[in-house]
């Protein structure tokens, strides 16, 4: 009976599809490809993807992405960039039946990857469908940039929009190339229109650097500390410590806020996205990623093993490590166990984690009054490759309060060790 | 530089749509006659497993063989199989899987050793192979969705190109990050060659 009924549904569903226009069947993708480097094991292989254009636009999604990669090849900007690794490029061009939108908060139409314009302006693609295409036509892949083909200006009348959407996006020229950071896929997402934001946001993709312009007015807020860990061009250590093996300027103002956050030099690529070149910092990151040590194992001075450890005021006992990786350490990946519970099984959740800027040799966890019994800290040196060393770890107990003391919500601070400098 | 008009879709040629009038119904009385034909699966048969799944590990890691092997195994260069992942939260799922023969397997600039995150992977022999993969840092905070600080992706859920040796038959692929003593499980496959 099923059977005869999934019959009667097959030809419902025939005979709908045929009463009404198909959709053209696409054409199957055309790959170019710019090989400086055979052996795809050692070269860096970046594959640009069509999203958006018909058919009938192929050449010109080839010279738009050309340009793009021009702007690597041969960009005086981009040198660190070539040191760092020899590129080969592959152009995909996928036909879509329709463009992007470029409406903010709009929905994805009938494009290839169905990318739209998110509420804040950000060019959005789904990245499965984007990593799924370029690994299917592509020889390989390291990186992928999604080049994008937005609906005309004509599509939308901006003068019925509400006020907050207009503000965000008024024309396709507004909407924002952005870029995931190595460990999150290594993807660019550019606009036709913005090629000259396209070595920027390799920045990011490749290299990790971090944005070093300010959106907002404030200081960066405790809860952002552990974005800053991440990239080697950003601190919250106004001495500028992190880079002092590097450069020895500091100035404040970057990771997106006016205050609180502190970067090499005046000018960086990260802080204009569209001219200067990069800063000695990121040029010496970009041109290290090669070479990068892998990371050595730190180990934890204090507290010692087993020890009842006072509290402190905000009930952040102080944590101490040494690391004799004096160059290029990127951050640590702290995290904070329920002795017990890690003891049961090693995959126990942890209490707290964060990330903390790697030249930093001291610094506090803040623990919840309501814990009882030990408590162990594991720290992870981590360098830029995601390369990982075993962790430092250290179990102790917290000694008692005479009372009156708050759990810390402050996140991480930290001291840097001068015998490191 | 070309544009077309607002909102137009590319138009549907007239050849196109008369083949796709024919085709359609053509396809759908194929398939009535596949499905009338004698069945190869006896009826009642438990329900095939999904193509691929993953989960996260709250669970304890099946048991595998010991970890004995790094790179290629037996033989000389093999291909390359990538497996595209959706991952969030609380899950991974195979959104594809891609063979490349020509492409010898290389694991890159990283080592397993070093890395942060590797795969473990047993084929159809039993026989264990890891590597370094990347995974995403899911962003802590509260929203529901992947968001941008300034021009960077923060991701909620992502997707990952798992590098992989060439498979040679329905494998696991264990992905783990590097804890104290060892590896901690992160998510389990099961992959089709």
């Amino acid at each position: 009976m099923t059977r005869l009924w999934t019959l009667v549904a097959l030809v419902a569903c025939c005979a709908a599809a045929s009463a009404q226009d198909a959709k053209p069947a696409l054409p199957a993708p055309v790959l170019e490809s710019l090989i400086k480097e055979p052996d795809y094991a050692k070269a860096w292989d970046l594959v640009f993807l069509a999203e958006g254009y018909p058919a009938s636009e192929q050449e010109l999604f080839f010279e738009q992405a050309r340009l793009m990669a021009r702007k690597l090849r041969f960009g005086n900007t981009s040198f660190p960039m070539r040191e760092a690794y020899t590129f080969n490029f592959h152009f995909v061009f996928a036909a879509s039946r329709e463009a992007v939108s470029w409406k903010p908060g709009g929905k994805p139409r009938d494009s290839r990857l169905r990318s739209y314009t998110d509420e804040d302006g950000v060019l959005v693609t789904d990245d499965a469908l984007a990593d799924a295409l370029a690994l299917e036509v592509a020889p390989d892949v390291d990186s992928i940039v999604i080049v994008a083909r937005f609906q005309p200006a004509s599509a939308y009348d901006v003068s019925t929009w509400p006020k907050a959407l207009s503000d965000v996006v008024e024309k396709p020229d507004h909407v924002r190339a952005n870029a995931d950071m190595p460990s999150d896929g290594k993807r660019a997402r550019m606009p036709t229109i913005d090629p000259d934001a396209f070595v920027h946001e390799l920045g990011h993709a490749l290299f990790g650097l971090g944005d070093e312009y300010g959106e907002y007015d404030g200081a960066l807020p405790a809860s952002g500390h552990w974005e800053i860990a991440l990239t080697p061009n950003l601190t919250t250590d106004p001495s500028g410590a992190r880079w002092r093996h590097i450069v020895d300027s500091v100035f404040e103002g970057g990771g997106y806020y006016a205050t609180g956050v502190y970067r090499p030099e005046q000018a960086c690529r990260m802080r204009e996205s569209r001219e200067a070149k990069f800063c000695a910092v990121c040029a010496h990151t970009i041109r290290s990623i090669g070479a990068v040590e892998e990371p050595s194992e730190a180990k934890i001075t204090s507290p010692k093993q087993g020890k009842a450890v006072e509290p402190g005021a905000l009930l952040s006992p102080s944590v101490e490590v040494a690391w004799k990786q004096a160059h290029d350490p990127l951050y640590y990946a702290i995290e904070l166990y329920d002795a017990a519970a890690l003891e049961a099984s090693d995959e126990a959740t942890p209490l707290w984690d964060d990330y903390v800027e790697g030249h930093l040799r001291s610094f506090e966890v803040p623990v919840s009054l309501a814990h009882k019994g030990a408590l162990t800290v594991r720290i992870f040196p981590t360098n830029y490759k995601d390369e990982s060393a075993d962790a430092a770890e250290v179990t102790f107990k917290l000694k008692k309060l005479a009372g009156g003391a708050v759990p810390s919500t402050t996140g991480v601070s930290g001291a840097v060790d001068p015998t490191n400098q | 530089m070309s544009q077309y008009p607002a909102g137009l879709e590319f138009a549907t040629q007239a050849p196109v749509r008369r083949f796709l009038q024919i085709a359609v119904p053509l396809l759908g009385l194929l398939l009535v006659l596949w499905l009338a034909a004698p069945q190869q699966v006896p009826r009642g048969a438990a329900p095939s497993e999904a193509e691929a799944q993953a989960h996260v590990e709250g669970a304890p890691a099946p048991a595998l063989p010991a970890l004995d092997a790094e790179g290629p195994a037996q033989g000389g260069p093999r291909g390359t199989t990538w497996v595209v992942l959706r991952v969030g939260a609380a899950a991974a799922e195979v959104v594809t899987t891609i063979h490349k023969d020509a492409l010898p397997y290389a694991v890159g600039p990283a080592t397993a050793d070093a890395a942060a995150v590797r795969f473990r992977l047993v084929d159809p022999d039993g026989v264990e192979l890891t590597g370094p993969c990347s995974w995403p840092r899911l962003c802590p905070c509260d929203a529901t969705a992947s968001h941008t600080r300034g021009c960077v992706r923060i991701p909620h859920t992502g997707s990952v190109r798992l590098r992989l040796p060439r498979l040679r038959g329905r494998s696991t692929v264990v992905i783990e990050r590097r804890a104290a003593k060892g590896w901690s499980s992160l998510a389990r496959l099961e992959v089709d060659a």
